[in-house]
């Protein structure tokens, strides 16, 4: 049994370049979660679904109100790899949902990375999530859309 | 435990926030907006204080919360 929920594309100017006569879509794509807290469900954040992330993203505001299993202290880095351009975190286990418009997923686990702050965007990575969902995604068409199959749910979470 | 089921007006508020996306690139940069009823209700550094503050004035109670960024970045 497998349940089939929809992702979107977005595009954005990029002022900062359009400025300089660059001119192109910044495009994204996009999926709807909702998290497990510990008196029930958090409202539908959009997130962006990044494939180059190995693990979730979550800011400080969502996971503080989410049902969290600590693992680990550990530092974030991205681009950059300056020592002042890293972001100190919580590694965490949590549960959540993918939703859209007219059906949601059954609940399943995270390895997340848990920012201090809120000054980060919504991530969705590849753990948790797209090991065992298989993601379709057509720009030309505009569709997009993740489909999960519930049999192999807890294969990908082994925490030592 | 029950999951809670969005009502329709919430996607629409979102998707409403997302299609203005550039303008609050300009107007809310490295903020999270809280909309209802296509409507920029509250702009915080904190998503549930920009909740909060919108279901006090509104008296709803699922209201989208969407994440601004003051560049296109590549994460």
């Amino acid at each position: 049994m497998s349940t089939r929920i929809s992702l979107f594309f977005k595009e954005f100017e990029n002022p900062n370049l359009a400025e300089k006569g660059v001119v192109f879509p910044a495009i994204r794509l996009f999926g709807r979660v909702q998290f497990k807290t510990r008196d029930g469900w958090t409202d539908a954040y959009v997130a962006i679904l990044d494939t180059g992330a190995p693990t979730w993203v979550l800011p400080f505001k969502i996971w503080s109100e989410c049902e969290v299993e600590l693992l680990a202290d550990y530092t974030l880095r991205g681009i950059v790899p300056k020592e002042e351009c890293s972001l100190p975190i919580l590694v965490g286990k949590i549960t959540c949902i993918l939703a859209d418009k007219e059906r949601e997923s059954d609940e399943f686990d995270v390895i997340t990375y848990l920012a201090m702050t809120n000054d980060v965007p919504l991530l969705i990575g590849f753990q948790g999530l797209l090991e065992r969902a298989t993601l379709r995604m057509d720009y030309q068409s505009k569709e997009a859309f993740l489909e999960m199959d519930y049999q192999s749910k807890e294969a990908f979470l082994e925490i030592e | 435990m029950e999951k809670k089921k969005m009502p329709p007006q919430f996607w629409e508020d979102q998707e409403w926030a997302l299609d203005h996306y550039e303008r609050w690139m300009r107007e809310y940069p490295y903020h999270w907006i809280a909309v209802v009823n296509k409507e920029v209700i509250a702009a915080e550094k904190d998503p549930e204080k920009a909740r909060k503050i919108a279901q006090g004035k509104t008296g709803k109670k699922h209201i989208p919360v969407v994440y601004i960024e003051g560049h296109i970045h590549v994460y």
